[in-house]
């Protein structure tokens, strides 16, 4: 093999006092080479994200420093350098793309000059006509009407081209890259690993990319490195480590992927149906002004769905399809403006206000954001057993049911005096089930109960939701974007796009023989679909 | 075109607003006890009942009140302001004639507060935990807990009295004629005390909240990015962070115009600057019913129209509003 571009020599980057560990990377050494992609893989808090912020000189110091070790690059040591020095290697020999395209560009800027601003502060020559040409090779659509444009004109994956052409603007050696498919939507993120894999070898960079989906992995890796608790605990080839893993923790981390084969079901055709909707419609308007026009966005089109008893329904589909918006109108928290929503047999869009009142206690939702579900001023106990209480439980009553409903999750029946921010985000999304679970409802709607989790929590949560599923025999209408989840957890799936249902079966039969074009481009665009994860 | 239509939609909003205030302050003067009556009668000494009626009589105020409003409202439609009977003279002349020495006033003190806020706040920023920004933010603390009159007064003792570097009261050198470049400086000369007075307190409110937004804007990704491209750090500073960290204090600067105009009341008062300010402090003592409303209107337009600049200027810092689209 040749010389490396880069090589990283027992690295270690201490954390501030006080924190939960006192270095969040702790003697990590690999290399990157000419001409290649490295993934450093991990779950949260494993140490990835500030590794590759180490390699640019971006780490927030003083509370985070690097305390020892190398970071050798063409004969230097990066650790030593000043900050005019760094200056002059960022942007112009290391370029960096971030996750969240969204805030990643300056929203006051025209993209044109965010691009030409790195092209000026490293004296390079060109101007307006390199941008053109950046442009065009990140195949942003019509560069010459993008020059005018704010990155709040673009879609997420146009910013991320953006971010690209930026990191790649003055053709650098290397290219960091941290998470940078992981806000996109799974077709936009396929384009853009595609991206990024073609300028790759192009220009023969090196690249070190960092992720937590092992799916990616398999799209997109040469080597691998896996790294835990800010160690680097094995490092090989892609085959290596994904095909014969040799360390405990990558093959508990891979068996954690949900598979893209969907397991038998037992046929539900016989049981009662719990959730019949019909024709459901929601559009939102923008207030029409004197001199301007109303803007009318329909969110979901004559949705019409139906969920029996102890059934799991997927609703999947990317951001925006209006699938939130569904599982919204049937648990009443906005109005529909169309259509019916039969539970047990009575529209519920028949009821307003107080009329509604018994029905709410029996459909019951589990929100995404494990942080931001759980009021963070009341005890976990007030918190579940809020409901029982305003449906006319005795307080004591309600807080027994409460410590019984912990330990059906999993946790301390004692915690119901402790606050939600004592908790982690898979305890928390316990705490949030527990709640949902506190009315004993029939229905339980689940918008991307696991997409905030790790792969590893997010398999412990998906077991909880299917064995509570089982013993209650509960219907559950099951919003995800992740179609590997949706293929282990639903019954059958409804596709969403643009507010419209294109496709809707049983989940074997969807996966194995989709119908509708834009199924099979969903389908297609799963990041490493080829490689199966052993179950 | 989007610009255009969203203008004339606040300006039709604005006619709206105003005529709301009118009837508002037209109603709660009349709560006040005494009318321009009894005052114009008192000072005569001779405020038996038949004379006052004969005033009221002579003045409309005999009519009942709805009637007076209808007058009122109806005239102010036709930018007819009503007539002072106390000065006897029309109410439009008289704010006509104070209306340049407060806008001077106002907007120089505005212009003052943003830049030097602003700049303070930057320092501040860009310093924090240093003497720097201990000073700056216990500085701003002071002033902004201080009362307006006392800071001008003490400004008086000190620059006027004690130093004898600016003139302590009034717009111009009285008894002298001054034309041309020799009546800016005069003007400019007495100017500094008042504005610089009225500016502080509102210096001390942007220093505050420009440091807090930068300190939120240095953390932001983009500024990562930015870093991440090799930019120099003045280049970060200028193009990135306080670009964007103006933006909350454009907002609240629009806000806080009905205080600064509030302000300017206070400070013609202590400076004795010819203002509407001086003049609203005066109609009030006198019960000057239409000079008051007419002064208050004009504050009206003041400030909605301070408000209509900032959401403008608003519109061009931030491409993300699109008025009118």
């Amino acid at each position: 093999m040749t010389e490396a571009l880069l090589s990283v020599r027992g690295l270690t980057i201490d954390l501030p006092p006080g924190s939960d560990r006192p270095h969040a990377v702790e003697d990590i050494s690999f290399d990157l080479f000419e001409n290649e992609i490295l993934c450093l893989v991990g779950e949260s808090g494993s140490g990835k994200s500030l590794t590759a912020a180490a390699v640019m000189g971006l780490l927030p110091q003083p509370s985070v420093r690097p305390s020892a070790g190398q970071l050798l690059f063409e004969g230097r040591n990066l650790l030593e350098l000043d900050e005019d020095e760094w200056r002059t290697l960022r942007g112009r020999r290391f370029g960096m793309i971030f996750q969240e395209p969204m805030t990643a560009l300056n929203p006051v800027m025209r993209v044109s000059n965010q691009i030409l601003e790195v092209l000026e502060a490293h004296g390079e020559p060109g101007g307006p006509e390199r941008v053109m040409e950046l442009l065009n090779a990140v195949n942003l659509p019509d560069p010459e009407h993008l020059k005018s444009a704010y990155p709040h004109h673009l879609s997420g994956g146009q910013r991320q081209r953006v971010m690209i052409a930026i990191a790649l603007a003055l053709r650098p050696t290397i290219l960091i890259a941290d998470e940078p498919t992981t806000a996109l939507d799974v077709t936009t993120q396929a384009q853009i690993l595609a991206l990024i894999r073609q300028l790759q070898s192009e220009r023969q960079m090196g690249v070190l990319f960092i992720t937590h989906d092992f799916g990616v992995v398999a799209e997109i890796a040469d080597r691998v490195a896996v790294m835990q608790h800010g160690r680097i605990v094995e490092l090989g080839t892609k085959d290596q480590v994904l095909e014969h893993p040799r360390h405990d923790y990558t093959q508990r981390l891979i068996r954690a992927v949900p598979t893209l084969d969907p397991p038998e079901r037992r046929p539900l055709d016989r049981v009662q149906t719990v959730l019949s909707v019909k024709g459901l419609g929601k559009t939102y308007r923008t207030q029409g002004g004197l001199f301007r026009p109303r803007r009318v966005v329909a969110a979901a089109k004559n949705v019409t769905l139906s969920i029996r008893k102890g059934e799991t329904l997927g609703l999947v589909g990317e951001s925006g399809s209006g699938k939130t918006t569904v599982g919204r109108c049937i648990i009443r928290l906005i109005d529909s403006d169309a259509g019916r929503i039969d539970f047990h047999g009575v529209d519920l869009n028949a009821f307003r206000g107080r009329a509604l009142r018994p029905y709410r206690k029996r459909v019951q939702m589990i929100f995404q954001d494990p942080f931001g579900s759980l009021n963070p001023r009341h005890r976990v106990g007030e918190i579940i057993s809020a409901g029982p209480i305003a449906f006319g439980t005795s307080k004591t009553e309600a807080m027994k049911r409460a410590q019984e409903l912990l330990q059906l999750v999993g946790l301390d029946p004692t915690v119901v005096d402790r606050y939600p921010h004592e908790f982690s985000g898979g305890q928390r999304q316990r705490i949030g089930i527990a709640r949902a679970l506190a009315l004993q409802p029939d229905l339980l709607i689940a918008d991307e109960p696991v997409s905030a989790l790790d792969v590893s929590v997010q398999a412990q949560v998906l077991d909880l939701l299917a064995d509570i599923k089982r013993r209650l025999n509960l219907s559950m209408l099951f919003i995800t974007h992740d179609l590997r989840v949706a293929a282990q957890v639903c019954d059958r799936v409804a596709v969403m796009y643009q507010g419209e249902i294109v496709e809707q079966g049983s989940t074997g039969e969807l996966f194995r023989h989709p119908t509708h074009p834009y199924t099979r481009a969903l389908l297609d665009s799963i990041p490493g679909r080829h490689w199966r994860a052993r179950a | 075109m989007g610009r255009l239509d969203f203008v004339a939609r606040r300006l039709l909003k604005s006619v709206a607003i105003l005529l709301a205030i009118v009837v508002m302050n037209f109603l709660l003067i009349r709560l006040a006890p005494g009318d321009p009556a009894s005052v114009i009668a008192g000072e005569a000494g001779a405020a038996d009942e038949k004379f006052i009626s004969q005033l009221r009589e002579q003045f409309g105020l005999d009519k009942p009140l709805t009637t007076q409003l209808a007058i009122y409202v109806g005239g102010v439609v036709r930018f007819d302001l009503g007539w002072s009977y106390r000065n006897q003279r029309s109410v439009a002349d008289m704010v006509g004639e104070r209306l340049p020495a407060t806008l001077l006033l106002t907007v120089t003190a505005f212009m003052l507060a943003l830049g030097v806020g602003v700049g303070l706040g930057v320092l501040a920023a860009t310093r924090v935990g240093t003497w720097a920004d201990s000073l700056v933010t216990v500085a701003a603390l002071g002033f902004y807990a201080t009362p307006l009159f006392w800071v001008g007064l003490m400004a008086i003792l000190l620059f006027s009295v004690n130093l004898g570097w600016v003139p302590a009261f009034g717009m111009q050198t009285l008894g002298v004629q001054m034309t041309g470049a020799a009546r800016v400086l005069d003007v400019a000369h007495h100017l500094i005390l008042p504005a610089l007075t009225l500016a502080v307190f509102f210096v001390a409110i942007y220093a505050r909240l420009t440091r807090a937004s930068m300190l939120e804007v240095q953390d932001m990704d983009f500024v990562r990015t930015a870093r991440a491209k090799g930019l120099a750090p003045a280049r970060i500073l200028r193009a990135h962070t306080l670009r964007n960290a103006i933006l909350p204090v454009i907002t609240f600067a629009g806000i806080q115009a009905g205080q600064l105009v509030g302000g300017s009341i206070v400070i013609e008062t202590v400076f004795a600057w010819p203002g509407i300010g001086r003049l609203a402090f005066e109609a009030l003592l006198q019960r000057d019913y239409n000079l008051l409303l007419g002064v208050f209107f004009l504050t009206s337009v003041m400030v909605i129209a301070f408000n209509l600049v900032t959401d403008l200027v608003y519109s061009l810092v931030d491409p993300r509003i699109e008025v009118g689209s």
